[in-house]
């Protein structure tokens, strides 16, 4: 970049703040994709000779206090190549900065944090930000790229085993994570019962996952909020880029349509596991199973000022037995934004947002041949403002509608000769109101405050039936004595609360800080689910008289330290959760289509502790990430009557409890275009129900569980390596393959995937279900052009 | 439903990990408990003795030395009538260990009455079951025989006839039904040979039955019949008549979801989808300390029955005399097959 460019991008502010020193001055400015024009978020600012730094927005943008003199300011971004500025300050200075994507930055290769010292310098605290654009060169699975495999990898994220849907995070539970799609909320993100998340890479621009000190405007969920925001269409030229593999190939089409103004991106998956289905045709003959998903997005973009983007998303995914059951399950989104930037102070946003997911279960079965469905569906209306009056505060105000309307179960017969007699369960409504202030306030160079408080309120909508139960005697069908119908709209339960949301970071010297930060929040919609991981029939619930919302608190600090020029970084966080109000079951709970679901439901406590520890090496040949994290999820049932507590109503650990996790990432730049890299990953098995007693009932040999998780599986323990071959030779390269070359679980480990006991020829056995219990081998093509 | 998702998962884990996946058999430390009491048993409307196996938990290889090492001897045991204040006493069958048995002929179950079970144990605890209601049982209305070929499937005979059952289902009430059935089957052996010069022995009949257990509610179905409803099957080792009795019980509701419960532990296969594992809890608990629940169950049962006699002339017979003759086994038909016997089961035709 020449001089005369950096003139092109810097102009004087027309106005001036009220000045609080004479010596001082204020810079700001926003940071954009020179490809997209889109504003990025979580860029570093550094000047470089006070060693003052801050952050960019979520809307690109960044201000700074400094004393007048000449600067060095450098940008850092995980998925932009670094740039740098010579600045003169003598009055207040607004610097807008566009970064080039990094297309092929062989230096960089690993998931990590921000750059440089943003660890040190920012409030936030427990948040992994993932680089996209590195992730197609991570050894995985079959080379699908996979967002939550990824993050997986990272410090207090885990899951009850491979292959298993969703993911777990600080010990909270799958349905307890908020991801938000353009904003718009993913109620299953698994494709193939959980083998595959349905979040396709390619379009997508970046990936944030919060576990802990989530931003006052993210709410309805305890333990984390994962935002992805999907890529908007190039505004100079159009270009395809795509990949081929194993399982599934991709294609995303991104350019302009009219003008700069509008521009298009559009992505599809396709799967074809048949292919390898149709490969073993006497295992498998007449069973079919496939999904695709589909992204679309349009950004208008009319001037400066505003900025309009709709996007949509959907994600199907089928399954057949020959002759016999077809499942099938699907998501999808639509999501519009309108942001308006008033001043390079003041920005507004509105958005309105629809979610759903549903699922099918299709028996042909002669005389009870019959169709079952259930859907969720989630409207969302939002506006909120952005406002920095000086480089010291940056004040964000928002509010927001939720509308839920949830059909848990309908069942119809397919053919007026079946038996099966329709039955739908009540559909429920709900309505859920929110508001929040958040103040960031840097009080001085080692002290950064930022405040949030979120007022939520729920309401239970009619048309619904409350039941009323016999006193004194656990609730069961048999127990009702009345029963309440409430009206259209009518207001049959209300719950809400004030949830803050502070971090507080305190500077102890330029190259460590400490962080202090809490945070409370409330969910209203439950996933009704009895086994041990998230399946395609599981379905929600909202709360209602007899469930009230979880609750959870949770309370973390971190020490956080660069050595080296930022080149390493490391970290020291713990964390304590409490949860109250989660669902359980009871023994041999019967869930779906029941009408008096609560009678099958318990109410628990949580708790999750954990201390993880990380260190970052980002420069170098050699890059990569080593964690270890130390946790335990426990629940304990309190149940009115003693008799129907799970463990006797003591603390037990919850299927994701896995005390000692560690993780070794790692990519070493072999030149030419190639580069290695590795994961390690190792952590204690997840528990599990061990048989304690055998009897005999009718002739039949049954084992008895008396302790739910008080076994456990044996460790498991992983190692995957890759190598890539990246055509490019210098960075203008547009058109360009990269090739990869991965080996999964390279020392063929049988990890346990579950252990079960069986009778054979009625003698108890137990047995090891392997899933990925061999190395496997891939190739994928990804190409650019 | 939870298990045809398991189903699904174990099939589709199969392609995916390709020759990858695996099961493999392995060696679990099994923890143990203080051994917990187990009730099976119950009493049903039709006039026989009605008996109860009283056994406990622990560890065994082989069902056939678990009734030994595990039941429980010297109880007192007592089925007690809720409306009459009626007990009457079981008492332990010599041969069989844990088990225990009516002796009164003239002590019927009845239709709208409720019973229960008392059992006070050497060391002085005492058990009870919650009163259950006897409820009648609709009629049988049809059974229908089908010969089935089952090669695919890995069994000792994978010839059988599978019996469907046909019912009206009652509208007015919920209905839970189970249903069990026996049968008496040809078997046939090299025989003996006499001075005579002839084969005796050669053929015989032998009492055949299947302890699974086969449940159905008509939650989804209230008062449409029940068709096609596969209920038992009656396995073909020799061509020849199959005579099948099949009972049907109507259930409590909550005899019915003990079962259900029961099945589901049972049908484990080992997927991150199946059911969590959990005791499976009865209507038995302590008679001083409630909470404390012992396992099993004791019904109270109405039944209908209905007999079927298949013919077995209909099956092409050359094909399938040389398939089953490897079933036939060596020596005197009636001591190659348990309580093989050369009379015609008494009651039949």
């Amino acid at each position: 970049m020449n001089l005369r460019m950096i003139r092109m991008l810097l102009f004087l502010v027309a106005f001036c703040l009220p000045q609080f020193s004479w010596a001082n001055a204020v810079l700001r400015g926003k940071v954009i994709d020179e490809a997209t024009q889109q504003p990025i978020q979580g860029v570093s600012v550094m000047i470089l000779e006070s060693k003052k730094g801050t952050i960019t927005d979520q809307n690109g943008e960044y201000s700074i206090t400094l004393p007048l003199g000449d600067y060095t300011i450098r940008f850092s971004a995980i998925s932009h190549y670094n740039l740098a500025r010579n600045i003169e300050l003598t009055d207040n200075l607004t610097l807008n900065i566009s970064m080039r994507p990094l297309v092929n930055n062989l230096d960089e290769l690993q998931i990590s944090g921000r750059r440089d010292d943003a660890n040190v310098r920012s409030t936030e605290m427990s948040v992994v930000r993932l680089n996209i654009a590195a992730l197609k060169k991570i050894p995985v699975v079959f080379g699908e790229v996979d967002i939550i495999r990824a993050l997986m990898l990272q410090p207090g994220i885990n899951s009850v085993g491979e292959g298993a849907g969703g993911f777990n995070v600080r010990g909270g539970r799958v349905d307890q994570n908020l991801v938000l799609l353009d904003g718009a909320p993913l109620f299953n993100t698994s494709h193939l019962l959980g083998f595959f998340s349905n979040l396709n890479p390619d379009v997508t621009q970046d990936a944030t996952l919060y576990k802990g000190n989530i931003p006052a405007r993210y709410g309805g969920r305890l333990s984390s909020a994962l935002v992805l925001n999907s890529k908007s269409g190039n505004t100079d030229r159009w270009n395809v880029q795509g990949g081929v593999g194993t399982i599934s190939s991709r294609v995303v089409v991104d350019g302009p349509l009219i003008g700069r103004k509008l521009t298009l991106m559009a992505g599809a998956r396709v799967a074809y596991p048949g292919v390898i289905i149709k490969l073993f045709p006497d295992l498998f003959e007449g069973n079919k199973a496939n999904f695709h998903d589909l992204n679309a997005k349009l950004t208008f973009q009319p001037n400066d000022r505003h900025r309009v983007t709709l996007s949509g998303y959907r994600s199907y995914d089928r399954f057949k037995f020959p002759a016999d059951t077809l499942f099938g399950w699907q998501s999808g989104t639509l999501a519009m934004h309108w942001n308006t930037f008033l001043s390079d102070k003041l920005t507004t946003s509105v958005s309105l947002l629809q979610s759903t997911y549903n699922f099918q279960v299709d028996s042909p079965k002669q005389f009870t041949d019959f169709t079952l469905t259930s859907t969720i569906r989630q409207r969302e209306a939002n506006a909120g403002l952005v406002f920095s009056p000086t480089a010291n505060h940056k004040l964000e105000v928002g509010t927001g509608y939720i509308q839920y309307r949830i059909s848990p179960g309908n069942l119809a017969p397919q053919t007026s000769e079946s038996s099966i007699r329709p039955l739908q369960i009540e559909t429920e409504y709900g309505g859920e109101f929110s508001a929040h202030i958040q103040e960031e306030w840097t009080i001085n160079s080692s002290l950064t405050l930022t405040a949030g408080l979120r007022y939520v309120q729920f309401k239970t909508l009619g048309p619904y039936t409350q039941y009323a139960y016999e006193a004194g005697v656990p609730t069961s069908p048999e127990t009702v004595q009345d029963s309440v119908v409430f009206g259209d709209g009518q207001t049959v339960q209300t719950y809400g609360g004030w949830e803050p949301r502070l971090a507080l970071k305190i500077g102890l010297g330029s190259r460590q800080s400490l962080k202090l930060s809490y945070n409370r929040s409330r969910q209203f919609l439950h996933l009704i689910s009895n086994t041990t991981a998230m399946s395609p029939v599981d379905f929600w619930k909202l709360s209602d008289p007899f469930i009230p919302p979880q609750l959870s608190d949770q309370y973390a600090i971190g020490i956080f330290r660069n050595w080296a020029d930022n080149s390493i970084e490391t970290s020291v966080e713990g964390y304590y959760k409490d949860i109250s109000n989660l669902v359980e079951y009871r023994n041999g709970a019967e869930l779906l289509l029941n009408p008096y679901l609560e009678t099958s439901l318990l109410s628990a406590f949580g708790k999750s502790y954990g201390v993880e520890f990380t260190v970052n090496k980002n420069k170098g040949r050699l890059t990569g990430s080593l964690n270890y994290t130390y946790s335990r999820a426990l629940i304990s049932t309190k149940t009115e009557f003693p008799g129907e507590a799970i463990n006797e109503g003591e603390w037990y650990p919850s299927l994701f409890d896995r005390p000692h996790v560690a993780n070794l990432t790692g990519g070493y730049n072999l030149g030419k275009g190639w580069t290695y890299s590795f994961n390690f990953t190792y952590s204690t098995g997840r528990p599990n129900t061990y048989p304690d007693g055998q009897y005999l009932i009718n002739t039949l040999p049954v084992v008895n569980y008396s302790r739910r998780n008080a076994d456990r599986l044996p460790d498991y323990h992983r190692l995957d390596m890759s190598f890539s071959y990246d055509t490019r030779r210098n960075r203008e390269q547009t058109k360009y393959s990269v090739w990869v070359f991965s080996f999964y679980n390279f020392y063929g480990r049988k990890n346990p995937y579950s252990i079960y006991f069986t009778n054979y020829r009625s003698a108890l056995r137990s047995y090891q279900l392997t899933v990925f219990g061999s190395i496997i081998p891939s190739l994928t093509w990804n190409f650019k052009f | 439903m939870k298990p045809t998702i398991s189903r699904l998962l174990l099939v589709l884990s199969l392609p995916l990990g390709i020759l990858m996946s695996c099961i493999e058999q392995i060696k679990v430390p099994v923890r143990t408990e203080a051994p917990i009491l187990v009730v099976d048993g119950g009493i049903t409307n039709l006039p026989e003795p009605y008996q109860v196996r009283i056994t406990q938990t622990g560890t065994f290889n082989l069902p056939s030395e678990a009734y030994e090492k595990l039941a429980v001897r010297n109880a007192q045991v007592l089925i007690e009538e809720v409306e009459s204040g009626r007990m009457v006493s079981l008492f332990p069958v010599e041969t069989e260990p844990g088990l225990y048995r009516t002796a009164d002929p003239d002590f019927v179950g009845k239709i709208g009455n409720s019973y229960l079970i008392h059992i006070t144990t050497q060391d002085n605890k005492s058990f009870q079951s919650v009163p259950e209601r006897m409820l009648a049982a609709p009629p049988i209305k049809s059974l229908t025989a089908r010969f089935s070929d089952q090669r695919a499937i890995v069994n000792d005979t994978p010839f059988g006839y599978e019996i469907f059952l046909e019912t009206d289902d009652p509208a007015e009430q919920e209905n839970y039904y189970r249903w069990t059935a026996f049968g008496y089957i040809r078997r046939e052996s090299a025989g003996v040979l006499t001075f005579g010069g002839n084969l005796w022995y050669k053929f015989c009949w032998t009492p055949v039955f299947d302890n699974s257990i086969t449940i159905s509610s008509d939650a989804f179905t209230n008062g449409a019949p029940i068709r096609e409803q596969q209920v038992y099957r009656s396995p073909i080792y020799t061509v020849g008549k199959h005579f099948i009795e099949v009972r049907q019980h109507a259930l409590s509701r909550e005899a019915y979801q003990y079962w259900r419960r029961f099945n589901d532990q049972r049908e484990r296969i080992g997927t991150i989808f199946d059911p969590l594992p959990s005791p499976i809890i009865g209507n038995i608990f302590n008679a001083e300390n409630p909470q404390e629940r012992a396992l099993g169950y004791f019904s109270a049962t109405g039944i209908s029955t209905k007999r079927l006699i298949v013919p077995g002339d209909t099956l092409s017979t050359p094909l399938l005399n040389i398939e089953t003759s490897r079933f036939i086994a060596p020596g005197d038909c009636r001591r190659a097959f348990f309580q093989g016997s050369e009379e015609r089961p008494v009651g039949w035709e």
